[in-house]
Order: structure tokens, then sequence, then C-alpha cells
């Protein structure tokens, strides 16, 4: 599954690319993705916000041993990118475009936000000696693996 | 809106939509490490250290981007083009330099990468530039 998974995305990559470059040259009349985007920055609000939350998953994705933590981080996010489309949907109706400075608070404010409350689950190491012991039941608090 | 832009619209969402299906289920499996943000980020911190950078400047291009062109003698086109062509250039290198000179790459490095790839997509491959 993880050579699957690996493949996919590779080939999704590809694909999108693929894709854009076809419709960048000229004689298609289809506007290409950033066009689409670009156009619906105010409607896309909510993707902006996505699109921040997603780059903290990939590197500054926090993990967590408790089971329930990385779904309800889920929920949570997945609640705002929802409130947030909303929102750009009315701001549109009502004429509102987001400015640039707008759009970059958005971005890190999902970042940040999935940085807090979407950390991913890890199965607890029951090998290292930074877990708890049976005789103390505190960990030594120091790695002391060679 | 008219029927060009709405397939390309339906197409986005539905890339999206599948692409969120499969996380889904590569969440809910008993495979560890297979989402699409461990494996991203394995790569990067790997041969493929460009993807922070190229990702960054995807995402300066798509929701930032000045209206004012470092060349204002040349047409908008000229500015669409160049951004992509230095992406394609920049990201090859890093690639190059990825696969023949080994070296630990750390946060530090990651998050400059996602910095400057953020600005590179600001200033030199915007869509908001005025002619």
């Amino acid at each position: 599954m993880l050579k699957t998974s690996r493949k996919y995305i590779f080939l999704l990559v590809v694909a999108l690319i693929i894709i854009d470059v076809v419709l960048v040259t000229d004689w298609t009349k289809y506007p290409t993705f950033s066009e689409v985007v670009e156009q619906e920055r105010t409607l896309l609000m909510g993707f902006t916000f996505l699109f921040g939350g997603l780059f903290a998953k990939i590197y500054y994705n926090q993990k967590t041993s408790i089971k329930g933590k990385d779904k309800r981080g889920v929920i949570i996010f997945s609640t705002l990118v929802l409130l947030l489309s909303f929102l750009g949907f009315f701001a549109k109706q009502n004429g509102f475009t987001v400015a640039t400075w707008q759009q970059l608070v958005l971005l890190i404010s999902g970042g940040v936000v999935a940085y807090l409350v979407w950390p991913q689950f890890k199965e607890p190491d029951i090998t290292s000696p930074l877990m708890p012991t049976a005789k103390t039941g505190t960990s030594s608090g120091r790695d002391t693996r060679p | 809106m008219d029927a060009p832009t709405a397939l390309v619209e339906g197409v986005l969402i539905g890339v999206g939509l599948s692409f969120v299906l499969f996380e889904v289920a590569l969440n809910l499996n008993d495979v560890e490490g297979d989402t699409t943000n461990i494996v991203l980020e394995e790569w990067s911190y790997g041969k493929f250290f460009f993807i922070p950078f190229a990702l960054a400047a995807i995402a300066g291009h798509l929701f930032l981007g000045t209206t004012t062109s470092f060349f204002p003698d040349k047409s908008i086109e000229f500015d669409g083009l160049f951004g992509v062509l230095a992406l394609f250039g920049i990201s090859g290198l890093m690639l190059l330099i990825g696969w023949l000179v080994p070296f630990r790459k750390t946060k530090f490095l990651i998050t400059t990468l996602v910095v400057l790839g953020l600005a590179f997509g600001h200033f030199f491959w915007s869509m908001n530039i005025i002619k």
C-alpha cells in the first residue's frame, strides 16, 4: 500500500502538470488551473486557508499517540474551511475582493491552525527508553539509545 | 460562468475530492506513514528538497502576486512564461544537487526554502501584474 500511495501521488502530480501545460497553450479556449483560482480568489478563500493548513501538515506536523485527536483535528479544520467557503461565497456576492495581504493572512492562519489542532496519530514506540517504566511510572527523560 | 471555465473548475473539484477520499482511505488503513503529507515530507528531507520551494512558489503564484513587474518593458505573457521557466530551472538544479550531493536537510533549511518559494511566486510569477 505504501508503494501504491507513492506511485499514485507521483502520477497525480505529473498528470496535473501535463493538463496545465496543455491548457496554457494558446490554441485551447479553456482557462488554466491558475486562471480559475485567480478569477475566483474571493470565493475560494477557504481553499487558501486549506492550502496553508496542508503545508503545515507536511512540514510542521505534530505527532500524537492519543487516538481520536487526529480525527478531532480533521473535523475542526474542515469546519473552518467550510465556514470560510461560505464567507467567500457571500463576500463575492457582495462585491468584496480579498486583497493580497489578506490572502497571506489566510495562508498563514491555515498553517497555524493546522499545526495547533490537527496532529498526526502515531503508534507509541514501546521499545523506546522514553516510555514510562513499570517501576517508576515515569520516563527517564533522556534518550539513552546507542 | 462560461462552459470552458466551468469544466476546468469541475476537473479541479473532481481531482480535489478524489484526492481527499484517497487520503481518508490511507488514514484508515493499517499501514502507517503512507499518507501524502508524510510521503512528501520524506521526499523533501531526502533527494527532492526542491519540493518545499516549488510548492511554496505555486502558493505564491496562486494566492499572492505583486502588481508591479520586474520587467516593465516586457509583456504580461513574458512574466507568466518567465515564472514557469525559472521555477523549472531552479527546481531542476535543486533536484540535481539533491541527487548528487547528499547532505542533511534541517527544519531551518526547509523553512527558508518555503519563504523563498513564496517570495518567488509573489514577485516573479504573479498573475496580478498591471501593465
